[in-house]
């Protein structure tokens, strides 16, 4: 169990020239639940996401994904190690259909670092790829946009789309950073309702940050609470909710 | 220490002139997003423009002076200025393409006029020289040092001291906000065009001054400038002039016999003249990752409205039957017709960088000169067949391809531009003339295959029409395949790939090697159209780097599909100037190819969505199907 106990990170710093973003940050996402990152703007949960992923190098501290150190690899060597995220300014290709855009997810899983499957997919790829598509975009109840163009959709359904990306990525361990910002109630709810399948039924782990607090609360089995950078508390969202802590730093400005 | 004086006080001149442009360019580019490769066509028409007024109308010269300088340069800054509020929201490519444009414009009206060659310009400076310590000095020399040190002194103080300086700066962190303070975003970036323009003239007029008034060397400032804009980190005004002192300091010092003798013999030939191509090339590859990139790299692209198949078919069909029964219609025009079949291949290997990866390269005469001299070598000189030259011309070219990729990794969009067009002159200036390419005469013969008929125009045409065809079904299989796929996703983001497990480095080094690999055999191709291939010339065909840029600028113009569009700007860069006999046709052509590239940059496929659109319109009056519009890429598609 000791190699496949997911995403962990220890006394994370990240340094903007003399600003500490991150400031020792410890953080645990095993497989198989949701956890949530929450702090108010400007905590550092987006810059714990780059760190995370290898968009940025920390200054100090440690991520390892699945006991193994990644912290000087590669974004798609993490990436190839089960590691997907979707981004707050979302990354679409907006001149192509919702389709094209699922499909690249796991188009580029496939890819990889190999020129030769660069250059062609095998035999059976294709129908891989449109079947992990034609999943994705089910799970995530957007079959009927497939064929639209990606730069027509509403906020919520770009975010959907980016979410159905990564799903067709096929990643184990997932950095959602604000994925229920644009949506509508709705949306959302069949949101809550991917994230709690995908840990069921898949074992995926799941890293949210997330603002709403209802979302958190009802889908995450543990909370990590920053602000400046700093740990504040970790527990589960009861625990989190009851805290003075949290509330004097984040909910209570909120309430 | 005398011996090497001469050398740093001549150096410390041209380099403050490269400090002095640098600034300029640097300025802009701040100011705008907008990296303005006519900075030194600016400079050169300003320069021709104090030679035109000043020796050949007889003004006084201070007269010519404000007139070319204070007058001419800033009307083209305002002119640089609209077509920059044009590209705000613009394509790496037709931010390059737009002011190479007017570049290619620039430099074919100046040589239009006054001719491709050096004109005798006399400094307006007194040349009287003085003893600085066992040293000759001259008057004019002190006065362009002094004059640039002040200059680019004061445009820094403007910068940090005053009102509109902080305008200026602020308007590069955020238009927006500046335009809620009152001020007008547009107004202070005229201005920064109108002051980047007049040092842009101010350093053509010094320059033609202390090195020669020539056409080329004028334009091709910006490159020398280039080294010392990348040491400034494209940002620090004084840090690119410090560095435009630097490399022309050391660019002289290499030159003095005295230092020459330490340097290894092959390092010393072209290495003065491309130190600053090599400045850029090094500092793109050190810190390139944390220039970024300002803007969009890539626009969504606009969905194809395609001809209905059987019109696509019927088109295709006569297109070939033409083009095959052209050299029997006309057999005095084979070589230009075989020629224009040569440069579809180049076109569509330049298509697939520029337009299916988004990625623009202004190296791509280095590639076909690569393939062409490896192809001559290895037949000519070793004997060996035709088949297995143009096997080796691809095999040198792939390392080239990979090795103008390595800055493309770390780089992206204008940066990468850059970086190609240092390599294409680098590859020139050092390698041409050196026996492993052009060789001292500059030429090197090849002959036709010796098989089945291949060597008459007309077999040879048909094989170079083949080998086209095969280019652009190469260019299109890629583009409807996954690369094409990744390819996009690239342009879009390259961090999207990466965040899936894909590694961006292997999609922009494959690009880069197979375009490579289509241009050396468009290499070897070529020097079989008249039996051999020279390392110079004027015209739009010659493998000369400033080359580069203009077929980049004629692929611009001719859309984005993948056999239309190579066709068509063969036909416009080969064909269309051999149908006229004036000896002005090459200069006219470039002034017509930069116009175009031009209009086509600031339109960015507004005339063809408006096209699209009537077409539309038309087809749903007609009650057609629209099937034949949807995306190509479905589901069923895929699985196949």
């Amino acid at each position: 169990m000791a190699d496949r106990d997911g995403l962990s990170v220890d006394g994370l710093v990240v340094s903007y020239g003399g600003a500490r973003a991150v400031d020792g940050l410890d953080l645990r996402v095993p497989r198989g639940r949701v956890t949530g990152l929450i702090g108010p703007n400007g905590a550092g949960k987006t810059t714990t996401f780059n760190a995370c992923c290898g968009l940025l190098r920390p200054t100090e501290g440690t991520v390892r994904i699945d006991g193994v150190d990644v912290t000087g690899e590669a974004p798609q060597r993490r990436a190839r190690r089960g590691l997907g995220r979707t981004f707050q300014r979302m990354k679409l290709i907006e001149g192509a259909s919702v389709l094209d855009n699922v499909a690249l997810g796991r188009e580029a899983h496939l890819a990889g670092p190999n020129p030769l499957r660069h250059l062609w997919q095998r035999r059976q790829e294709g129908a891989d790829i449109a079947a992990s598509a034609a999943d994705a975009l089910v799970t995530c109840g957007i079959s009927h946009l497939a064929e639209q163009v990606v730069a027509d959709l509403s906020t919520g359904q770009r975010r959907l789309v980016e979410l159905a990306r990564v799903l067709a990525g096929g990643f184990d361990l997932l950095l959602l950073d604000e994925p229920s910002s644009g949506l509508d109630p709705t949306e959302t709810a069949t949101f809550g309702a991917v994230l709690t399948t995908l840990v069921a039924e898949h074992g995926v782990g799941i890293l949210l940050v997330e603002h709403d607090m209802a979302l958190v609360m009802d889908v995450c089995a543990h909370l990590f609470v920053i602000d400046f950078g700093r740990p504040v508390f970790d527990g589960t969202p009861a625990q989190t909710r009851a805290s003075e802590a949290v509330q004097h730093a984040y909910l209570g400005a909120s309430a | 220490m005398s011996t090497v004086l001469p050398f740093v006080v001549a150096g410390a001149v041209v380099g403050v002139l490269y400090g002095l442009t640098a600034a300029g360019l640097v300025l802009t580019y701040k100011i705008s997003g907008i990296f303005n490769f006519a900075h030194g066509a600016v400079g050169a028409a300003s320069a021709f423009a104090f030679h035109e007024l000043r020796d050949l109308h007889g003004l006084p010269a201070p007269l010519a002076a404000v007139l070319s300088v204070l007058v001419l340069a800033p009307l083209l800054g305002v002119a640089l200025s609209l077509v920059a509020r044009r590209l705000q929201s613009a394509s790496t490519r037709d931010r390059v393409v737009a002011t190479v444009g007017i570049l290619l414009v620039l430099q074919g009206l100046i040589q239009l006029r006054h001719g491709a060659f050096a004109i005798p310009f006399d400094s307006p400076f007194p040349t009287t020289t003085t003893d600085i310590g066992g040293t000759l000095v001259g008057a004019d020399q002190l006065i362009t040092v002094v004059l640039c040190i002040v200059a680019v002194t004061a445009l820094t103080l403007l910068l940090r001291r005053t009102r509109l300086g902080l305008q200026m700066q602020a308007i590069t962190d955020n238009p927006d906000l500046l335009d809620l303070t009152g001020a007008s975003p547009a107004r202070v970036r005229t201005l920064a065009w109108v002051l980047g323009a007049s040092f842009a003239g101010l350093s053509g007029v010094l320059l033609a001054a202390a090195v020669q008034l020539e056409a080329l060397l004028l334009t091709l400032l910006v490159v020398q400038a280039l080294g010392a804009a990348a040491l400034g980190r494209f940002a620090s005004l004084p840090a690119a002039f410090g560095g435009g002192v630097a490399i022309g300091v050391v660019q002289f010092l290499i030159r003095a016999p005295a230092v020459g003798d330490l340097l290894p013999p092959l390092g010393t030939s072209g290495l003065d003249q491309s130190l600053p191509t090599i400045v850029l090339f090094v500092v793109l590859l050190v810190v390139g990752r944390r220039l970024g990139s300002p803007g969009p790299t890539a626009p969504p692209p606009t969905p194809s409205t395609q001809l209905p198949a059987p019109l696509r078919r019927a088109l295709l069909l006569g297109g070939v039957g033409v083009a095959v029964a052209l050299p029997l219609l006309a057999p005095t025009r084979a070589p230009v017709l075989i020629q224009a079949a040569v440069f579809i291949t180049i076109f569509a290997s330049l298509h697939l960088l520029v337009e299916v990866s988004g990625q623009v390269s202004l190296a791509h005469t280095a590639f076909v000169a690569i393939g062409a001299t490896t192809f001559s070598h290895v037949t000519t000189g070793a004997g060996l067949p035709w088949g297995v030259g143009v096997i080796a011309a691809v095999v040198a070219a792939v390392p080239a391809g990979v090795l103008v990729a390595v800055p493309a990794v770390r780089v992206s969009g204008l940066f990468l531009a850059l970086a190609t067009l240092g390599f294409g002159i680098l590859v020139e200036q050092m390698l041409y003339t050196r026996p492993v390419m052009f060789g001292e005469f500059g030429q090197r013969f090849g002959a036709r295959p010796a098989l089945a008929g291949l060597d008459s125009d007309l077999g040879y045409f048909l094989l170079c029409l083949g080998a086209a065809a095969a280019a652009m079904w190469l260019v299109t299989s890629l583009r409807g395949g996954r690369l094409g796929r990744l390819l996009r996703a690239l342009a879009a983001d390259p961090v999207v790939l990466a965040m899936h497990g894909a590694t961006p480095t292997v999609t922009r080094v494959l690009v880069f090697s197979i375009a490579a690999a289509m241009a050396a055999v468009a290499g070897a191709l070529l020097v079989g159209v008249v039996g051999s291939v020279s390392s110079e010339g004027v015209t739009p065909v010659a493998l000369v780097s400033f080359n580069s840029l203009l077929w980049v600028a004629v692929l611009a113009t001719t859309g984005r599909h993948p056999i239309a569009s190579p066709v068509l700007a063969a036909l416009a860069l080969v064909v269309a100037p051999s149908l006229f006999s004036a000896e002005s046709v090459t200069q006219v052509s470039v002034v017509g190819v930069g116009a175009a590239a031009l209009l086509a940059a600031i339109d960015q496929g507004a005339t063809r969505r408006w096209v699209d659109a009537r077409v539309r319109a038309c087809a749903r009056r007609a009650g057609r199907t629209t099937a034949g519009r949807r995306r190509a890429l479905t589901l069923g598609g895929r699985g196949g």
